[in-house]
């Protein structure tokens, strides 16, 4: 079982009943201030073990964030080899794509200038301002704060009007609390808990690679002792959040799927969405292609599909589709089959905890509503979270190799329809292909429609070790 | 002439006092890729020239030694006379920092140093040209594709469609190699799997009369036929004894290891994946002493050698290994077997290529078979149980402990995978010939 009193929540639970939520990028200018405020908020950041009624405080750390702290160069230098350098070091940049329009430089922010991100949540905007009004003003004497305001869309749907967080990954070890709240069935059986939370057994049954302290470093006995007795362990129930905000162009993708679709239907605006579905992968109401080929079906949400034996080309869901290169499941083309497949795929899962920002084009977001309205030049998209045990083997290995990849499962030129970062002339990855019968229907020159606005790495501590950084007395 | 993709892998060792001068014109050659004008050569896939340092193995040192090796197509005979009349004066420069060559003979020197190697291939039987024929037929069939459906003009049915396509082709002069059929050259299954034919042409008639022998033995016995089998048993007796006996040492030099890689120094480990962040196909060598032990060079050599015939395939056993990322891997067991090279052509990021290989058990218990014997490799246990499946950490540690930056690399294709290339392949072998509807659409879903 996992140590869920030690454990933040938010790795066990998305807070999808907190509408609400600030996430707050904060730049330590008092280090002295900043450790006293840390200490201050220590008993009251919400654990895995009791999920919130009205609002949650979660809180992580970049490196610089660790240094600007006080926390031990040694201690430091045990974390991963990624989550030191940061999502903006120019060669980790280049590899995830982040270059032409996704370029690091203009980023309006970046693990470098920030320190600390306290993310808040609550049930309604009432309980926020009230939060926010207790907390800004003490926070705001040792950092300098950046807020991003998010709040849920109309059933969890993102902007671009598709149900999201539909294909989550379950974990070994986690309790079981509130009946009424039925774990999602999944593709597959639930991970080891240390893909996602270190100090546990990871899906190669050994403990993940996680960050010590020297023993003389902890005097006062906050962290417990590593396995060989010689370090302290200070990742134990800790977690990396990968925090990257995108905006999305919703206008955009909306009017070139109107305009450039080729998909059967009765009507433009069928065709339009057919299109969008091509791309994701599922419908906008979240039944998967795989399952539901011809038509949205909103009693088919479901997550225990898979590919190989039932659309092992992509007739149905496209070898290009988003859903489907950031979860091959067991069609991902390696080992000797597709059992091998899904053994390889389950060591690059996430647990995503992403939030909208912006206002919706429409309340509902239907695909006739955002059709109809027209392009309102207003800023809105996501705040992709994910939380992962490995950064390289998970988050940058599927952002990579799935996402941007042009060469994912065989294709030429397809970078993912959605989120890709575009490249053109050679390496190009502005195609998407839709297999069909006879022969597939491709579509050129594909637009971006998301672009990164910021992003860093983060480490979410357990509670112990949230004590040792703010050196806890 | 046969295609068959091999590795040419010579290994000199350097003049004491010309390894810096070696690095130096190395260097250069990155800068000017055109001194080595390897684009040019009709047989190379890719190269890699670089330098091995010296390095300690036990108390000896083993040398400074040039490595050049090159993925190539064809008789390896052709393939030199072609690099030699392509680069000759700059492999000279090259080669005049090695000890033992003379300008004179360039080429013969080539010959006398290639060394044994371990090779696997993913683009078995095809040369370069084929490679860069077959993306240019896709990328005509794909726009012939793009162009009919813009006009809707293109049949309902797969036969259809394919027959409109090969009727497009026969009309472009400059495919007119694509409407001939497309199989390895006579010569070419000979080429590569002689090895394993004469190994096969000693273990199978002894095989045959040991069982023959041993028959006649109990059904009739004669003192011909009980000199043959007790002479075939005794050899099979010993030969099983010897293994056993060696398979007991290394077990023992498994347990008494006490090195094992720890985590690397992030400036370096950087250093090095910044130089395998190209976008498709990547480079990567990594070469270390092996561990411990005066056995463990016999037995390297001897896995190397099965690993080499199962990446072939045994004829009418069973196929070639398909690794989808790999275009190439080879293994060399240089310095008589005391230094493990590893070279590979991939496509993917470093940190991704190496993880991909351990991901499942299987595939980590070949791992364990081919690198288990590299000094810092996590500890195995009967050779391919444990090590990288118990510690996968440990074996990310001993690559990067071991990876060198390579000096100068080419790779001919830079926006096509290892994928693109096999599906390349058979959109070019399925093109012509008869196929019924359901063969058509099969071979229309490759576009």
């Amino acid at each position: 079982m996992l140590e869920t009193s030690d454990i933040q929540g938010l790795v066990v639970r998305g807070y999808g009943s907190l509408s609400e939520a600030r996430f707050l990028l904060l730049a330590v200018d008092h280090p002295e201030r900043a450790r006293a405020y840390l200490r201050r908020i220590c008993d009251r950041v919400n654990t895995a073990k009791v999920s919130p009624e009205t609002h949650a405080l979660q809180v992580a750390f970049t490196a610089k964030g660790l240094e600007k702290l006080g926390v031990p160069e040694s201690a430091r230098s045990s974390f991963a080899r990624e989550f030191i350098e940061g999502m903006d070091d120019n060669i980790r940049a280049e590899s995830l794509g982040d270059r032409g329009r996704n370029d690091p430089s203009p980023l309006t922010w970046s693990e470098q200038a920030v320190h600390v991100l306290l993310m808040v949540y609550a049930k309604d905007v009432d309980t926020m301002k009230h939060l926010l009004d207790e907390e800004l003003p003490i926070v705001k004497a040792a950092f300098t704060v950046v807020e991003k305001t998010t709040r849920t869309l109309d059933q969890n749907r993102e902007h671009f009007g598709w149900r999201d967080g539909l294909s989550m990954p379950n974990l070994l070890g986690v309790p079981k609390e509130r009946p009424r709240k039925k774990q999602q069935e999944s593709w597959t059986d639930p991970l080891a808990p240390g893909e996602i939370v270190l100090g546990y057994p990871n899906e190669y049954k050994v403990q993940s690679e996680s960050p010590t302290a020297e023993l003389a470093d902890d005097p006062a006995g906050h962290l417990e002792p590593t396995a060989d007795g010689k370090h302290k362990d200070l990742g134990r129930n800790g977690t990396y959040l990968v925090y990257r905000e995108l905006t999305q162009s919703v206008h955009a993708l909306w009017d070139y799927l109107a305009k450039q679709s080729k998909e059967p239907g009765n009507t433009p605006v069928d065709r339009a969405i057919a299109l969008g579905a091509k791309m994701v992968g599922r419908w906008p109401n979240g039944a998967p292609l795989v399952e539901s080929p011809d038509r949205d079906d909103t009693e088919r949400d479901d997550n225990t599909f898979k590919y190989a034996h039932d659309d092992g080309i992509g007739l149905a869901c496209p070898v290009a589709s988003h859903i489907r290169r950031a979860n091959p499941r067991d069609a991902l083309g390696a080992g000797r089959d597709h059992e091998d497949s899904v053994i390889m795929v389950r060591k690059h899962q996430m647990v995503r905890r992403g939030r909208p920002f912006g206002d919706p084009v429409s309340e509902k977001l239907k695909p006739e509503e955002i059709l109809a309205a027209g392009d309102d030049k207003k800023q809105r998209g996501l705040h992709f979270i994910c939380l992962v045990g490995n950064i390289s083997r998970q988050f940058e290995f599927v952002q990579r190799n799935w996402i941007q990849s042009a060469n994912f499962g065989g294709l030429y030129k397809d970078g993912d329809p959605l989120t890709a970062t575009r490249r053109t002339g050679e390496n190009a990855n502005d195609e998407f292909t839709c297999p069909a019968k006879p022969v597939r229907r491709k579509y050129k020159g594909v637009p971006q429609f998301t672009t990164l606005v910021g992003g860093g790495y983060f480490f979410l501590p357990g509670i112990a070790a949230l004590r040792f950084i703010a050196g806890h007395p | 002439m046969h295609k068959v993709h091999a590795g040419y892998t010579l290994l000199v060792r350097l003049r004491a006092d010309r390894v810096d001068a070696a690095a130096a014109l190395l260097a250069d050659f990155e800068q000017h890729p055109d001194r080595l004008p390897f684009e040019r050569s009709t047989t190379t896939h890719f190269a890699t020239v670089t330098i091995v340092p010296a390095q300690k193995y036990g108390d000896e040192v083993l040398p400074a030694t040039l490595l050049f090796a090159t993925s190539f197509c064809g008789p390896a005979r052709e393939h030199v006379s072609e690099l030699v009349r392509l680069m000759r004066t700059e492999l000279c420069h090259l080669f005049e920092n090695c000890e033992g060559f003379e300008a004179a003979d360039l080429e013969e020197f080539i010959l006398a140093n290639r060394h044994g190697d371990t090779f696997y291939s993913g683009m078995q039987y095809l040369s370069p040209e084929d490679v860069v024929r077959h993306q240019e037929l896709r990328t005509e069939i794909e726009t012939f594709i793009d162009h009919q459906q813009g006009l809707g003009g293109l049949p309902d049915n797969a036969v259809g469609v394919r027959h409109l396509i090969q009727s497009h082709i026969r009309t472009q002069p400059r495919f007119a190699w694509a409407q001939q059929s497309f199989t390895p050259a006579p010569g070419s299954w000979m080429a590569l799997h002689w090895r394993t034919l004469i190994l096969g042409a000693i273990v199978v008639p002894f095989l045959a009369v040991l069982v023959v022998s041993s028959i006649g033995w109990l059904v009739h016995p004669s003192a011909a036929i009980d000199t043959v089998a007790a002479g075939s048993w005794i050899t099979t007796i010993f030969v099983a004894a010897c293994a056993l006996g060696l398979l007991r040492a290394i077990r023992q030099a498994e347990k008494e290891q006490t090195f094992v890689a720890g985590r690397q120094p992030d400036a370096d480990v950087r250093a090095l994946a910044a130089t395998q962040n190209r976008p498709v196909i990547n480079e990567m060598t990594i070469a270390g002493p092996v561990k411990e032990g005066w056995l463990r060079p016999i037995f390297l050599r001897m896995a190397l050698w099965g690993v080499a015939r199962l990446a072939e395939g045994i004829p009418r056993v069973y196929g070639p290994i398909v690794i989808p990322t790999v275009a190439t891997a080879r293994w060399i067991a240089a310095d008589k077997g005391r230094r493990l090279i590893f070279i590979s052509n991939y496509t993917n990021a470093a940190e991704g290529y190496v993880r991909d290989f351990i991901d499942t058990e299987a595939g980590a218990k070949n791992i364990n078979l081919s690198f288990g014997f590299g000094r810092g490799y996590p500890k195995t246990r009967w050779i391919m149980k444990e090590g990288a499946i118990t510690d996968p950490n440990a074996f990310g540690y001993v690559v990067t402990a071991n990876q060198r930056r390579t000096a100068f690399w080419y790779g001919r294709y830079n926006d096509i995978s290892i994928d693109n290339i096999t599906i390349n392949r058979k959109i070019r072998e399925g093109l012509f010939g008869p196929k019924n509807e359901s063969e058509a659409q099969t071979w229309l879903h490759l576009l």
